[in-house]
């Protein structure tokens, strides 16, 4: 059993995502805020972490920097609407495992969370 | 009076036309149903000159989605709905209820992540495209008419332009239409369209 923490300010985002992965099998912990998250991935209790990037209080490329400087070891997953190159090369260089546009298509989510939790 | 030469209007028209295209394939993976485009009319104008256009954006309050960006360049854009037909597309996609949310949450909440979506689809695409990248804020949802929200979030005073974009994404068998909105103060629409001189002048248009 994983545990995945989706962070999203976006209720509506979750829910689509909790949707796809549809998952009996995985604990999924909601949050709204990047920073609740650092705090799970601190207490290293996470076994990956689907990340939004722009929120309101901390963006996720502010959480990755983060998680860079302080070594933390989950592995992230970003969902984002910005389509941009820079934005996926930023991610990817501060250690994001995939960078997945929304809205995320099934298949590819659940096959990059398979790739991830092995 | 503000003017594109016929190849800037072409090469907006076209990046707008990638951009609105990738959008429709976000919306219709949320809405599971076909959705039609139409060809964007790409229109500048000065706020102050927005009553010539009244004819191209719903009258009354609209459902409006608003996300700032900032690069070389800062705008903002709106994806905007008629009341009812974001009723009709929440209730599309949701059913009608979700647990936990009534229907203004609701509906605040997903048209504010289509707004995400769709914007982020075009304005990325113009990012790209130009080779520019920016930074986008996170979106706000409100209920207003376009001249007061335009008003609001853009200063007609200080040679606030507006970048109308009248793409209706037709939702065929749901007939509901979304108007994107993009505007500007001056000094950011004469960096954009340097943008795209450049882009002219290097050739660099390939991949519109």
């Amino acid at each position: 059993m994983a545990k995945i923490a989706l962070i999203d300010d976006s209720a509506f985002a979750r829910m689509r995502v909790k949707e796809l992965l549809d998952s009996d099998n995985d604990e999924i912990v909601e949050l709204d805020n990047a920073i609740d998250g650092l705090e799970l991935a601190r207490r290293n209790v996470l076994d990956v972490i689907l990340l939004d990037m722009v929120m309101p209080g901390m963006s996720g490329l502010e959480a990755l920097e983060t998680m860079q400087r302080e070594n933390l070891a989950v592995p992230v997953i970003v969902l984002t609407a910005d389509i941009q190159e820079e934005t996926k090369r930023r991610c990817i260089q501060l250690g994001a495992k995939a960078v997945l546009n929304k809205p995320p298509k099934k298949d590819e989510l659940v096959k990059t969370l398979h790739e991830i939790l092995g | 009076m503000i003017t594109l030469t016929p190849s800037q209007h072409d090469i907006l028209k076209e990046i707008v036309n990638i951009g609105v295209g990738r959008a429709a394939g976000g919306l219709n993976q949320i809405v599971s149903r076909h959705i039609v485009l139409n060809v964007p009319e790409v229109i500048l104008t000065h706020l102050k000159s927005l009553d010539e256009y009244e004819d191209l954006y719903p009258e009354g309050p609209i459902s409006t989605v608003i996300q700032a960006f900032s690069g070389q360049y800062y705008g903002k854009a709106a994806l905007a709905f008629a009341p009812e037909d974001s009723d009709t597309l929440v209730k599309a996609i949701t059913g009608g209820s979700v647990e936990n949310m009534d229907m203004q949450t609701l509906r605040r909440e997903a048209i504010s992540e289509i707004g995400n979506i769709t914007i982020n689809s075009v304005v990325g695409s113009i990012s790209n495209l130009l080779q520019s990248p920016l930074d986008f804020f996170p979106p706000k949802y409100i209920e207003d008419t376009v001249p007061s929200i335009l008003e609001k979030e853009s200063n007609p005073n200080k040679g606030g332009i507006l970048l109308l974009i009248d793409v209706q994404f037709i939702i065929s068998e749901l007939q509901i239409s979304g108007y994107l909105l993009i505007f500007f103060e001056m000094g950011d629409i004469n960096v954009l369209l340097w943008l795209i001189d450049r882009q002219l002048q290097n050739g660099e248009t390939e991949g519109l």
